[in-house]
């Protein structure tokens, strides 16, 4: 039976995953690769799997924020100004008139179409069959991002049990890895 | 059960902390010296002070003020020194407290940080801050508990350079403390983006150094220093 102190060890990893889930700017991966130097095998790979715990759990909340916000009245309003102004930009294409805006708005608006585009497609490929595949392929890899995966698997048709069992798995081979790393050499 | 060895010397005990515990060597922090208990006033101190200082920088991001800010700092900066001067006044270091600490300083930290830059328009020299006190010295602060030691508080038990230039009193304030009060205090950015660097390249450095110290012979156990050397610490 482990002692208090490294089940608290491995408990902070839960906590570490959770917190570094919902920001960029605390990687779990250094509190991993920190446990992994100090700590036998054992500890390391139980702070690994408590860590891919712990981020998953932070991405469900990011991917429920999004699934939530795609029926929020505030993202309605938002697609419903879009529609119009879409709808008066195409008017005045066909009238022969300069599209309403001003300089910066009319330059930034290739980038704007170009973003929906890549919006669309990232939403088509984690609604098909292939979306487990790229959320396990970022939990694992690290690429494409998972802090934005799980905001786009929100928004897809994903199931929330397909996002937890990819993500977990791939966060989880990804923080087993690297606990192990220290005994390769 | 305290004894005497002899007559004249200095009393130590030897006693477990607890029972199943290994035996005290007698060297001040040494990881025998654990009493290996997560409920404490020391570990209570860390989490209120990380929650309270999570609160007031939240605060200070919502409302966009200044003073909210200053006071989630203190916050953090007062209470990083007093959960460990709990610890050391309450015998109540353990080897997780120090790792939570650490942790906890990184969350306290980072929140700060990011939120310093709605009030000064500096992200270089923050970006780099932020990379040596995540990537770089979260991992370096970790390597110590390799050590039988109790904390890196205890790493001049180990190695003392890498102690003096990382855990130092002076060291750990510096690190925390200095890129704020430059950015406060003067207006050429420049001036912290050195001294951020100049920082990230000792952390890196010490890494290395402590990477490729030779592990402990005794897991249990720290080697007892020179008598120089405990004068000194």
């Amino acid at each position: 039976m482990p002692d208090a102190g490294t089940i608290g060890l491995i408990a902070l990893g839960l906590v570490v995953g959770a917190v570094s889930a919902v920001t960029p700017f605390l990687p779990v991966e250094a509190y991993v690769i920190g446990l992994a130097v100090a700590q036998s095998p054992t500890v390391a790979v139980a702070g690994a799997v408590a860590a891919a715990i712990g981020q998953t759990a932070g991405k469900v909340l990011l991917f429920s924020a999004a699934r939530g916000a795609t029926s929020s009245r505030w993202l309605e309003r938002l697609r419903e100004r879009g529609a119009a102004e879409a709808a008066a930009i195409a008017a005045a294409e066909a009238a022969g008139e300069p599209p309403p805006g001003g300089p910066v708005k009319r330059a930034l608006r290739p980038v704007g179409r170009w973003l929906s585009r890549v919006n669309a497609r990232g939403v088509a490929l984690l609604s098909g069959r292939g979306g487990p595949g790229v959320v396990l392929l970022s939990g694992s890899v690290g690429i494409p991002p998972l802090l934005a995966i799980a905001f786009y698997a929100g928004t897809s048709k994903m199931s929330l049990r397909a996002f937890v069992v990819t993500c977990l798995v791939g966060r989880a081979i990804r923080f087993v890895v690297l606990a192990l790393v220290p005994d390769l050499f | 059960m305290a004894h005497s060895t002899a007559p004249g010397t200095v009393t130590v005990d030897r006693t477990p902390r607890r029972p199943g515990l290994p035996v005290r060597c007698g060297v001040r922090g040494c990881a025998c010296e654990d009493p290996r208990q997560l409920r404490n006033a020391a570990n209570l101190v860390t989490v209120v002070r990380t929650l309270a200082s999570l609160a007031l920088v939240t605060t200070a991001a919502v409302q966009h003020s200044w003073p909210w800010l200053l006071a989630a700092y203190l916050t953090y900066w007062i209470g990083d020194s007093a959960d460990g001067n709990v610890a050391r006044w309450r015998h109540q270091e353990t080897r997780f407290g120090a790792v939570f600490d650490v942790v906890c300083d990184r969350i306290n930290c980072i929140s700060c940080a990011l939120v310093l830059l709605m009030f000064i328009d500096a992200p270089w020299p923050v970006a780099v801050f932020l990379f040596q006190f995540v990537v770089v010295d979260l991992p370096l602060t970790l390597l110590p508990m390799r050590w039988p030691v109790l904390s890196p508080n205890y790493f001049f038990l180990v190695d003392r350079l890498a102690w003096t230039l990382n855990w130092h009193v002076v060291a750990k304030v510096t690190n925390t403390t200095l890129l704020v009060l430059l950015l406060v205090f003067l207006p050429d950015q420049r001036v912290a983006l050195v001294a951020a660097s100049v920082v990230l390249v000792i952390k890196v450095w010490s890494l290395g150094r402590v990477l490729r110290l030779p592990l402990p012979s005794d897991p249990v156990h720290v080697r007892q220093p020179t008598s120089g050397a405990a004068a000194r610490a």
